[in-house]
């Protein structure tokens, strides 16, 4: 394979974006700072970009921060989505990640019971 | 932690949080001549030199309220295993971490999932450039973000399409040299 390859990529979701007019949507942002790798966001980090891929979601961004600040509920989680408030999840586990892929990423509704903070 | 993978996100964390806006991380595990080096290069805001000094003390941190244990624990890895740990940093310029350790010793934790270490944050370091360059046993894969963007222009790395595509890429690259899959 050759990074090259990729020029075929960007010439094919170019053409997408143009359908839709539209870029990223919703930004996921897995906190990665000491604590939050300890507890597991990496596996997190995967599982999200693992579904992005897997439900073709070309409206999001997954993306990393350090630390929140929350230790103990990490890994942290916030979903910033245009014209709502920033959601924030504790305690992600990869299972949860896939959870707010399908409930609230795809069809709207938060998983409430691993939200810990709705920002502004 | 208890992969050495994991260790490395949390330098390449550090450096992010420095401001930085490219990191240059190589990696390199020689059997026969038995070490693992580690190094993690950023241009973000750099330390001074009492701030190195105080970098030693896990209480120390320049993030707010966490205590810091990254750095100590990779100090004192490297004198349980033979090897030695660096911190070179120049305020204004960048910091360079290094980590070399004896790879043998019974203390060292295994380097653990790399190839996915190396993926998760290709994939997900939006506003810093990355470049991963791994070597095992003579084999080596260099991967730099620099490159990708520069072909894919202002598609983001997360694009599943884009995903697919490094996940594939990395995957073959890592069956090439022989590293874990």
């Amino acid at each position: 394979m050759k990074l090259e390859e990729l020029r075929q990529i960007r010439e094919k979701v170019e053409k997408q974006m143009r359908l839709r007019e539209g870029q990223a949507r919703i930004k996921i942002i897995v906190g990665m700072g000491t604590s939050g790798i300890a507890a597991g966001a990496r596996e997190v980090l995967k599982t999200f970009l693992e579904e992005v891929e897997k439900r073709n979601l070309t409206e999001v961004i997954v993306t990393q921060t350090g630390e929140k600040g929350l230790s103990s509920k990490e890994p942290i989680v916030i979903v910033k989505e245009q014209e709502k408030p920033d959601i924030v999840y504790g305690s992600v586990t990869p299972d949860i990640a896939k959870r707010i892929v399908a409930e609230h990423i795809v069809n709207g509704n938060p998983v409430s019971d691993y939200v810990i903070e709705i920002g502004a | 932690m208890e992969e050495l993978s994991l260790h490395i996100i949390d330098l390449v964390e550090n450096s992010l949080s420095a401001g930085s806006d490219f990191i240059n991380v190589l990696i390199e595990e020689d059997t026969n001549k038995d070490f693992i080096l580690i190094i993690v290069e950023d241009n973000g805001r750099g330390m001074g030199p009492e701030e190195i000094k105080n970098v030693d003390d896990p209480f120390y941190t320049t993030k707010k309220k966490k205590v810091g244990v990254g750095i100590p624990f990779l100090k004192e890895l490297s004198q349980l295993c033979e090897g030695n740990f660096t911190i070179e940093s120049k305020k204004g310029e960048g910091t360079k971490v290094s980590l070399h350790l004896k790879r043998s010793c019974i203390d060292a934790p295994p380097m653990g999932d790399i190839k996915n270490t190396i993926f998760t944050l290709i994939a997900s370091t939006e506003y810093c450039d990355l470049r991963f360059f791994y070597k095992k046993d003579g084999n080596d894969f260099e991967i730099d973000t620099r490159e990708i963007r520069k072909i894919l222009g202002d598609i983001p790395l997360s694009n599943p399409e884009v995903l697919r595509f490094l996940k594939a890429y990395i995957e073959e690259k890592f069956k090439k040299i022989g590293g874990m899959t």
